[in-house]
C-alpha cells in the first residue's frame, strides 16, 4: 500500500477520545511545558507560542525556533527537508509575511534554512495567523508569522551564552538609567571550521561535496527608553548574513547567500482616548546564487542576484477603553526598490504602497468573539505607471456553542504587491522578489476557513476545512533568460496564472501529568493553472503540494520526540526522448509533459532529544542533546546538475546526526 | 550535578558532528508512458520517407523499435471528390524505423496520415500541401549614385506562403560537387532571426568608380564581404548592415503586405527583395558574346505547411542549443511543435523549386535535380 494511502488512514487511528467529564489533575510539569500548552490559543486561525516553548521544539539545531514550531502545525506544508520554507494553505512561500515586531523580514532563514535569523534569546512570543488577519498587517496573502521581541530588562543585568552544532552566541541586557535599557545579541556559525575538521577525519564521506566554506552570523540590538509614563521609544536593528560555497567536482563551484539589514524605530504614546504605536523602518534584503561549471568544454558562469530595499512609516491607534464594539485604525506607507538579474543593483524607479485600515471587533465573554477589517491599498509603480486601488477585507469569528465546543471561521480577500517568482530553475533556490507592475498585477487571495474546536479536560482538538483561490500568481517561464537578461527585462519573461487549494486540517493535543503530546494532520490539494504559455494553461501541481502532512511531537519529562511524515513535493520531471531525422537537422529531441510532474519521495524524519537543566552557582545551564533523523532517511534538500555526468543529483542536508545545544544564563 | 558530565557530552557531540550532504543520483523519471513518434514530410518527389519510432524513457540507451504497424496516407481532397477513402500506395518498411512510399504529393491537396502501432492507440495528422509559389529573378538596372541600386540579385515572389525556406547551393570549386551556401542575407523585412550569425553583411564600404560591361562608368562599394570569397558589396549595397544567416533564410508569413515589403522595390511583376550570400558569383560562365552557357548557383526554396514550418524552426533552435556549451540550456523545457494527434513528431508538407541565384531566369524544371 502506498505511503499516501497509509497516511490518509492515520487520523482514524489517532488516540483521540472525547471524554465528557471534567478531569481533575495536578500539574507537575515544568513551567516551560505548561506555558506551551496554555499559551497556544485554540483557534483555527491563530496559534501562539512563547519563546521558551519555541526553544523546546526538537530540531537539528538542538533547540527550536518559530519556523520549526510553525512547520509542525496544521495547514502548513514545508519546503525541502531541513529548510525553513513553509507554504500555508496552498500559497507560495513569498505569500507569507514573516515579521519582526511587525516589520517584514524577507530573508528570515539562517544556516541553510535550519533556523531563523532572529535569536531566540530576544523573542517574547510568536504567533501564526492563517486567516482572519489583523488590520495593521498587509501585503501578504497566505499567513503571518509574527515575532515580538522582548523589551530589555530595566532592573537587572542579564547575560547568556549559547552553543549548538551550528551557532555560537552571546546575549546581554542591562539598564543604563533614566528609564533606558538595552540588549544585544550576536551569533556566529562555526560550521566552516567544523567542516574542515570533519573532512580531515572522514574525507571519503565528503568526496562529492568538497571545499565547503561558510560565513554565517547575525547581530541584534535593541534600545528601549521609557520617556515618561505615557511615552516609550525603542530602536532596534538586525543584521544577518548567510554565505556558503562548495564544490561538487572538478571545475564545478557553487555559492549562495543572503542577508538582511533592518533598522526599526518605534514610538509608543498614550493619548487621551487612544494609544498610538508609530513605526519607521529601513529594510534591505539581498540574495545571490552562483554556479561555475564546465559544460561541453566551456566554462559557464551562471549568476542570479536579487535585492530589495524598503522603507516605511506607520501608525496604529487602539482605543484605551471601549464598551461593545472596539475600533482600531491606522495607516502604513512604504517605498520599495527592487533589483534582479545576473547582477542586482538598485537602479531606476521604485514602488510605493500606502494602506489604511479600520478594524472592528466585538467580544462577548465566553460567548462570541468576532473581528472585521477593511483596508484600502493604494499602489503605484513609478517605473511602468501602474496604479492600483484595491480593498482588503478580513472577517473572523469564534462562537462558543458550549463551554468546551466552539465554531470558528474566517474569510479573507487580500492583496499582495510584491511577488516572489515561482518557476525558478531546478536547483536554484534564491528567492527573487519583484514588484507588481503592468505585466504582473497584484496577487490576490480569496479564502475561507470553517471548523470547530473542542477542549475537554486534558484533551483538546480542532478540525476544520479551508478553500482558497489565488489570482495573478507569477511564474517565470523562461528560466534560461534569468542568467542573461537584465532586471529591465524580467517582466517579459513571466506568465500570470491562478491557483486553487483546499483541504482539511486536524490538531490534537494531550497534556498529561508528565506527558505532552501533539499531532497535526493536513490533507490538502493545491494546483496552479491558467499560465497561458505553459502547456496551454493546463493545471499542474504547486511545487509543495504535499497531499498528506502528518506531524507528531511528544515530551515525557526531559525526553522529547518529533516526527514528520509528508508526501513528496513536486519537481519538473525528466523528459521522454526521441530522434529527429530531418536531413541536416538530425538530433535528439525531448518531450516534456508538464510542470511539476515528478513527485519526490515521501519525507520522513524522526528526531529525539533530551533536555537537562541544572545550576552551578548563579549560572543556569540548559543542555539539549538529541539525534536528528534517527532512521537516517534520505530526504533531499536540493537538486543540482552535475555537468560532468550530465545528470541530476540530490543532496540531503540532514543525515542521521547528533545535535546539542547548551545555554548558560546568569 | 557536576559540570563535567555535560561538558564531556558536549565534546563528544562536537567530535561526532556531521555536516555532510549525502549525495545520490536521481533520474526524475515522472513515469510517463511511451509515445509513438512519426516523422513524415510529403513532397513532390516520387518516393517519400516516413520515420516511426517510440520515445525513450529517462536514462534509456536503446529504445525498442515499433513492432507490427499499419500506416495509411489518405488523399482527403480526392476522397471528398469521390466520396470514399482514397488510400494511397502501401508504405514499405526498409529498416527498424524507416518506411518508404511510392507517391508524389499534389500541391493544394489535403492529406490525412494514420499510424496504428501494435500496442498503441491510433495516431494521426492532417495537412494541406501548399500551392506552388514562384520566386523569380527581377531584372534591374544598377544605375549610378544616388540612384544606384546595385547589381545584386533581386527577386520577386507572387505570394508569401505560411513558411518559406530559402537555401543556396553552389559548386565546390575543386570537386565540382554541389554544396550548400554557408551564409545567406536578405533585406526581406520578415525574415526570422533564429539562425542569425551575429555577423553583418559588410561593415565599411567605400565608394569607387568603375567601368561596367559596355563601357559605362559607375560608382560602387569596393569592400569585400567579410569572410566571403568573391562577393563584393558594390553588387548588393542594399544589404549592407543586414544580418548574415546560417545556411537558410526562413520567412514566416506575417500579413498580406509581406511584413513591410511594400516599402522596398517595385518591379513589373511584383514587390521585390534582395538576396545574397557566400556564393562565388564569378563562377558564372559566359560565351564571348555574353550569353549564359552554364550557371551553377541556385536558390532552393520550399513552401512549407504551417506545422512543418514551426517544427523546423523548433528543431533548429533545439539543435543549436544541444550543440552549444551554454549550461543554462539545461533549464529549457520547450517542446518541439507536433501535429501528431495522440503522438509526437510531424506530418508536414513541402513544395520546392529553385531559381538561378544571379542570372537570367531559366526553366529550372529542365535542369537535373541537385542532390545535396
Amino acid at each position: 500500500m502506498k505511503v499516501s494511502k497509509l497516511l490518509s488512514l492515520l487520523p482514524l487511528l489517532l488516540p483521540w477520545s472525547t471524554q465528557a467529564q471534567e478531569v481533575a489533575w495536578t500539574d507537575t510539569l515544568r513551567a516551560a511545558v505548561k506555558t506551551d500548552t496554555r499559551s497556544i490559543v485554540r483557534s483555527i486561525n491563530k496559534l501562539e507560542s512563547s519563546a521558551v516553548i519555541l526553544r523546546g521544539v526538537v530540531s537539528p539545531m538542538g533547540e527550536g525556533d518559530p519556523v520549526r514550531w510553525s512547520q509542525g502545525l496544521p495547514g502548513v506544508s514545508t519546503g525541502a527537508d531541513g529548510s525553513s520554507a513553509m507554504y500555508v494553505h496552498g500559497g507560495n512561500m513569498g505569500n507569507n509575511l514573516f515579521s519582526l515586531d511587525g516589520v517584514p523580514v524577507y530573508g528570515y532563514s539562517h544556516i541553510l534554512g535550519l533556523t531563523t535569523a532572529i535569536p531566540s534569546s530576544v523573542m517574547e512570543s510568536t504567533s501564526l495567523s492563517k486567516g482572519g488577519f489583523e488590520g495593521r498587517y498587509g501585503n501578504f496573502t497566505a499567513a503571518h508569522l509574527n515575532i515580538i521581541t522582548r523589551d530589555p530588562a530595566v532592573n537587572k543585568v542579564h547575560a547568556e551564552g549559547t552553543l549548538n552544532n551550528f551557532l555560537a552566541g552571546a546575549a546581554a541586557e542591562a539598564p543604563v538609567g533614566h528609564g533606558m535599557s538595552f540588549m544585544a545579541s550576536a551569533r556566529i556559525s562555526p560550521i566552516g571550521p567544523e567542516y574542515k575538521a570533519f573532512s580531515q577525519l572522514l574525507p571519503s564521506r565528503l568526496a562529492a561535496f568538497q571545499g565547503f566554506r561558510a560565513g554565517v552570523g547575525d547581530i541584534y540590538g535593541k534600545f528601549n527608553w521609557t520617556i515618561d509614563n505615557r511615552s516609550r521609544l525603542s530602536a532596534s536593528a538586525l543584521l544577518s548574513l548567510d554565505q556558503y560555497g562548495f564544490t561538487t567536482g572538478e571545475g564545478s563551484r557553487d555559492a549562495l547567500g543572503w542577508n538582511n539589514e533592518i533598522a526599526i524605530l518605534k514610538y509608543h504614546r498614550i493619548l487621551d482616548r487612544t494609544e498610538m504605536d508609530a513605526h519607521a523602518y529601513v529594510n534591505r534584503y539581498g540574495s545571490m546564487q552562483r554556479q561555475e561549471k564546465n559544460y561541453h568544454g566551456a566554462d559557464n558562469l551562471l549568476s542570479l542576484n536579487s535585492s530589495m530595499l524598503e522603507t516605511a512609516v506607520s501608525a496604529d491607534f487602539t482605543p484605551r477603553s471601549y464598551s461593545g464594539w472596539r475600533f482600531d485604525y491606522g495607516f502604513k506607507a512604504r517605498y520599495g526598490l527592487f533589483a534582479m538579474g545576473p547582477v542586482a543593483a538598485h537602479a531606476g524607479k521604485g514602488v510605493t504602497l500606502v494602506s489604511s485600515y479600520l478594524q472592528a471587533s466585538r467580544e462577548i465573554p465566553g460567548k462570541l468573539h468576532m473581528q472585521a477589517v477593511m483596508r484600502g491599498n493604494c499602489y503605484y509603480n513609478f517605473a511602468d505607471g501602474l496604479t492600483s486601488l484595491r480593498p482588503d477585507a478580513c472577517l473572523s469569528f469564534k462562537w462558543n456553542l458550549t463551554k468546551s465546543f466552539a465554531l470558528e471561521g474566517s474569510a479573507d480577500y487580500v492583496h499582495q504587491y510584491y511577488h516572489t517568482l515561482e518557476g525558478l530553475p531546478l536547483g536554484w533556490s534564491t528567492d527573487v522578489i519583484v514588484p507588481s507592475g503592468r505585466t504582473a498585477p497584484p496577487e490576490f487571495a480569496l479564502q475561507g476557513n470553517l471548523g470547530f474546536s473542542l477542549a475537554i479536560g486534558r484533551h483538546s482538538a480542532s478540525l476544520g476545512g479551508y478553500y482558497k483561490r489565488m489570482g495573478n500568481l507569477v511564474y517565470y517561464k523562461y528560466a534560461q533568460t534569468l542568467f542573461t537578461d537584465t532586471f529591465a527585462g524580467w517582466e517579459n519573461n513571466v506568465d500570470i496564472g491562478s491557483g486553487n487549494s483546499f483541504g482539511g486540517e486536524f490538531l490534537y493535543e494531550y497534556l498529561g501529568r508528565d506527558i505532552y503530546f501533539r499531532t497535526a494532520y493536513t490533507l490538502s490539494k493545491t494546483d496552479r493553472e491558467g499560465f497561458a504559455t505553459l502547456f496551454d494553461g493546463g493545471k499542474f501541481h504547486a511545487r509543495f503540494d504535499r497531499r498528506h502532512i502528518f506531524n507528531m511531537q511528544g515530551r515525557w519529562k526531559g525526553f522529547s520526540m518529533a516526527m514528520t511524515l509528508q508526501s513528496g513535493h513536486w519537481e519538473n520531471g525528466a523528459p521522454l526522448t526521441y530522434q529527429i531525422h530531418i536531413p541536416g537537422l538530425e538530433t535528439d529531441a525531448e518531450y516534456y509533459e508538464g510542470i511539476n510532474n515528478f513527485q519526490m519521495p515521501a519525507v520522513f524524519r524522526l528526531d529525539l532529544g533530551y533536555e537537562l537543566v541544572f545550576r552551578t552557582g548563579r549560572i543556569e545551564h540548559t543542555v539539549n542533546l538529541g539525534i536528528c533523523n534517527v532512521t537516517n532517511h534520505f530526504n533531499p534538500f536540493m537538486l543540482y546538475f552535475d555537468p560532468a555526468t550530465e545528470s541530476w543529483k540530490e543532496i540531503a542536508l540532514l543525515p542521521i546526526m547528533p545535535n546539542f545545544s547548551w545555554r548558560v544564563e546568569f | 550535578m557536576s559540570i563535567r558530565e555535560p561538558l564531556k557530552a558536549l565534546a563528544l557531540f562536537i567530535a561526532a558532528f556531521i555536516l555532510c550532504g549525502c549525495v545520490k543520483d536521481t533520474t526524475l523519471d515522472a513515469g510517463l508512458e511511451r509515445k509513438v513518434v512519426v516523422e513524415f514530410v510529403l513532397t513532390e518527389d516520387n518516393v517519400q520517407n516516413l520515420y516511426l519510432s517510440l520515445t525513450g524513457e529517462p536514462g534509456e540507451k536503446v529504445v525498442p523499435p515499433v513492432q507490427e504497424t499499419e500506416i495509411r496516407l489518405i488523399d482527403v481532397t480526392k476522397s471528398k471528390e469521390l466520396n470514399r477513402d482514397i488510400v494511397l500506395n502501401e508504405f514499405v518498411r526498409v529498416s527498424d524505423n524507416q518506411w518508404t512510399l511510392d507517391y508524389a504529393g499534389i500541391p493544394g491537396h489535403e492529406y490525412r496520415l494514420e499510424v496504428k502501432a501494435d500496442g498503441y492507440d491510433l495516431v494521426w495528422a492532417e495537412q494541406i500541401m501548399p500551392e506552388k509559389v514562384e520566386l523569380a529573378r527581377a531584372a534591374i538596372g544598377h544605375g549610378v549614385p544616388p540612384k544606384y541600386t546595385g547589381y545584386g540579385a533581386f527577386y520577386t515572389i507572387d505570394s508569401i506562403p505560411d513558411f518559406l525556406i530559402i537555401r543556396g547551393t553552389k559548386r565546390n570549386k575543386e570537386t565540382g560537387e554541389y554544396v550548400m551556401v554557408e551564409d545567406l542575407c536578405t533585406d526581406y523585412p520578415g525574415v526570422e532571426d533564429i539562425n542569425a550569425t551575429g555577423r553583418l553583411y559588410d561593415g565599411n564600404p567605400k565608394w569607387r568608380t568603375g567601368v561596367a560591361w559596355g563601357g559605362d562608368s559607375f560608382v560602387y562599394h569596393d569592400s569585400p564581404v567579410a569572410g566571403m570569397d568573391g562577393v563584393w558589396t558594390y553588387m548588393f549595397p542594399n544589404l549592407i548592415g543586414k544580418e548574415l544567416h546560417d545556411g537558410f533564410l526562413l520567412i514566416k508569413r506575417v500579413d498580406d503586405n509581406h511584413a513591410g515589403l511594400d516599402n522596398l522595390y517595385d518591379f513589373e511583376n511584383g514587390k521585390g527583395f534582395c538576396i545574397s550570400g557566400s556564393f562565388y558569383i564569378n563562377h558564372a560562365y559566359y560565351n564571348p558574346d555574353y550569353t549564359l552557357i552554364d550557371y551553377d548557383e541556385y536558390l532552393l526554396y520550399s513552401s512549407l505547411s504551417p506545422d512543418y514550418g514551426q517544427f523546423l524552426k523548433d528543431v533548429w533552435q533545439l539543435k543549436k542549443v544541444h550543440e552549444g556549451d551554454d549550461l543554462s540550456s539545461i533549464y529549457l523545457r520547450d517542446n518541439i511543435h507536433s501535429n501528431i494527434q495522440g503522438g509526437l513528431g510531424i506530418f508536414g508538407t513541402s513544395v520546392s523549386d529553385r531559381v538561378n541565384f544571379d542570372g537570367y531566369n531559366q526553366d529550372t524544371a529542365s535542369l537535373p535535380k541537385i542532390e545535396l
